[in-house]
């Protein structure tokens, strides 16, 4: 993956990190907030140095 | 019923899930099984005929509209959503009563979660309606607590497969005829002639052997056998093959490196007398076509958990792998093809459904293991390793009183923040015993991982529930340092109570 493709996907992760905090905070986790933090491990899979650890909660 | 097993791992772990496949399907003839895995390893699902379909991630899709260009970010999401949302909804449309998840990933734990429905069986890593992960079965729990790096688990993944699958592994499950002929130009280089398969790189490069080793063997044998040797291998290492194969330079060794598909390799090997290779997903097409393994191992893999499971393998693990000479390759390869019997150090599988026997030589290990039988299998709690474990333990106990007093006092409080707060410090300074005396490292994960399982729920249910995890602890460490510590606390803690009443 070329280094824009990994800028692209931490800008992206930092986009749902803010979406998914805000949804937690105003309407508690809904199946969006789930299908939100699955795209998010999906994408941490692609970026190097993001934690993809079996035990991360 | 209908059932989807998760296996979004590569692809030895695919070939490991095999056997706990094949078992459900026994065991269940009506069942209707389903495999989810990535597409880049989906051709190690080629070759099994008891599942209903395969199944794909579908990453590539996915990821083309996350990467496209000409997309701003919020649009591209959007899109993704869109994309993941209409998968989620294509499994979910299938109906499965069963989900088993074999993957314990973040990935995986959020996909089951989508896809569980009111009355779904779950087996395997999920997330709780908050988001944070649930773990919903104690085999599971043992993956989280005692698998993995760094950890003293004994116990192979194919046998921890079939506990969350909830299946009893039989030889037949292992030994099955794969259907597959292999295309005539390769019968045609093996003649009629014995061979065996030399599989000459690995899943990571710390776990192959040099060059200079795997040609100093290939000429030793074949000078002193009529073996043939059959090189395998990926394409990726197709060069690297070329290399071994000109230095050689003899009419036995037959080069198939980069030649043979994941399928050409289970008539392929199951027709030699046996495979050499370290930790790669060869030596699991061995376990499946039951074909001895000469497996070298080292630090970098764990044997226990991935070594081959075909009956006759042996096992030699070396500290490091410049210090395993060609000789003794030589020697340990002859031995296995002359079924003489095995050095001491040479670990030898009894079969498929048998677990492992060898020799601890690391004491802290040993003991490690031990505390795991103890606790999981309810054997005898191991004798102290040393004062420091006791000293660690009687450490443990008093955190562990200091946790039972706080939880007592946040039933009886509105406000809690400071107990809470003592009970996050609490468990920063379990972590520091355990960076000290790794040897208590099986019972604090153990009751780490029982508290994670304490789902979101009432105050007084959730209190409840870490007081029994604790108070379990408590008997535990007891063993070891008595009830003294425990009793006097408990009567300070009454005394405390009193005086608070007064």
């Amino acid at each position: 993956m070329n280094q824009d493709a990994v800028f692209r996907m931490q800008r992206l992760l930092d986009k749902i990190n803010v979406t998914a905090k805000e949804q937690i905070v105003t309407e508690r986790v809904t199946t969006e907030t789930q299908l939100l933090l699955l795209l998010k491990e999906l994408i941490k899979e692609q970026v190097p140095n993001e934690s993809t650890s079996n035990t991360a909660r | 019923m209908k059932v989807l097993v998760i296996q979004l791992a590569r692809l030895g772990d695919i070939y490991s899930t095999w056997p706990s496949l094949r078992a459900l399907v026994r065991e269940n003839p009506e069942m209707e099984v389903d495999v989810l895995v990535r597409p880049r390893f989906q051709k190690a699902m080629e070759g099994l005929n008891v599942v209903n379909e395969t199944l794909n991630l579908p990453m590539a899709e996915l990821f083309a509209k996350v990467l496209d260009e000409g997309v701003e970010d919020d649009e591209a999401l959007a899109q993704s959503l869109e994309y993941l949302t209409q998968f989620v909804q294509s499994l979910k449309d299938r109906k499965y009563d069963r989900i088993i998840n074999l993957s314990f990933s973040p990935v995986s734990s959020f996909l089951v979660k989508l896809l569980e429905e009111e009355g779904t069986e779950i087996a395997g890593y999920t997330r709780h309606n908050d988001g944070f992960l649930k773990i919903p079965d104690d085999a599971s729990a043992y993956f989280y607590a005692q698998m993995g790096v760094n950890s003293s688990n004994r116990f192979h993944v194919n046998d921890m497969f079939a506990e969350v699958s909830r299946v009893q592994l039989m030889e037949e499950d292992y030994n099955q005829l794969v259907s597959h002929v292999l295309p005539e130009v390769v019968t045609h280089l093996l003649g009629e002639e014995d061979y065996l398969c030399f599989h000459i790189g690995a899943s990571d490069q710390r776990k192959a052997l040099s060059k200079l080793k795997i040609v100093n063997f290939l000429r030793r044998f074949l000078a002193s056998r009529s073996e043939k040797v059959v090189l395998i291998g990926a394409d990726i290492e197709r060069s690297f093959a070329d290399e071994i194969y000109d230095q050689v330079g003899n009419d036995r060794l037959i080069n198939m490196v980069g030649k043979t598909s994941l399928i050409d390799l289970f008539p392929l090997i199951q027709n030699g007398k046996m495979l050499i290779g370290a930790d790669s997903a060869p030596i699991h097409i061995a376990s499946l076509v039951a074909t001895p393994v000469y497996n070298i191992s080292n630090p970098f893999v764990r044997f226990w958990e991935t070594g081959p499971k075909s009956k006759g393998s042996r096992i030699r693990y070396v500290e490091d792998l410049d210090l395993l000479g060609s000789d003794t390759m030589h020697l340990d390869v002859v031995g296995m093809l002359d079924d003489e019997v095995a050095p001491d150090d040479v670990v030898v599988v009894s079969g498929p459904c048998d677990p492992y026997h060898y020799v601890e030589t690391n004491d802290s290990q040993s003991f490690r293991w031990s505390l795991i039988e103890a606790i999981y299998l309810g054997k005898d709690f191991p004798v102290p390793i040393d004062l420091n474990f006791v000293e660690a333990v009687r450490q443990l106990q008093e955190l562990n009183i200091v946790s039972l007093q706080q939880l007592h006092a946040i039933l009886r409080k509105e406000e809690h923040q400071e107990n809470m707060q003592i009970l996050g410090n609490i468990d920063s300074l379990v972590d520091k015993i355990v960076d000290m005396v790794p040897e208590i490292g099986p019972i604090v994960k153990w009751y780490q991982t029982e508290k994670l399982r304490v789902g979101p729920n009432a105050k007084a249910e959730i209190v409840r529930s870490y007081t029994e995890i604790h108070e379990t602890l408590a008997k535990i460490l007891s063993i070891y340092i008595g009830d003294d510590l425990t009793n006097t606390q408990e009567e300070m803690g009454y005394e405390q109570q009193a005086e608070h009443r007064k």
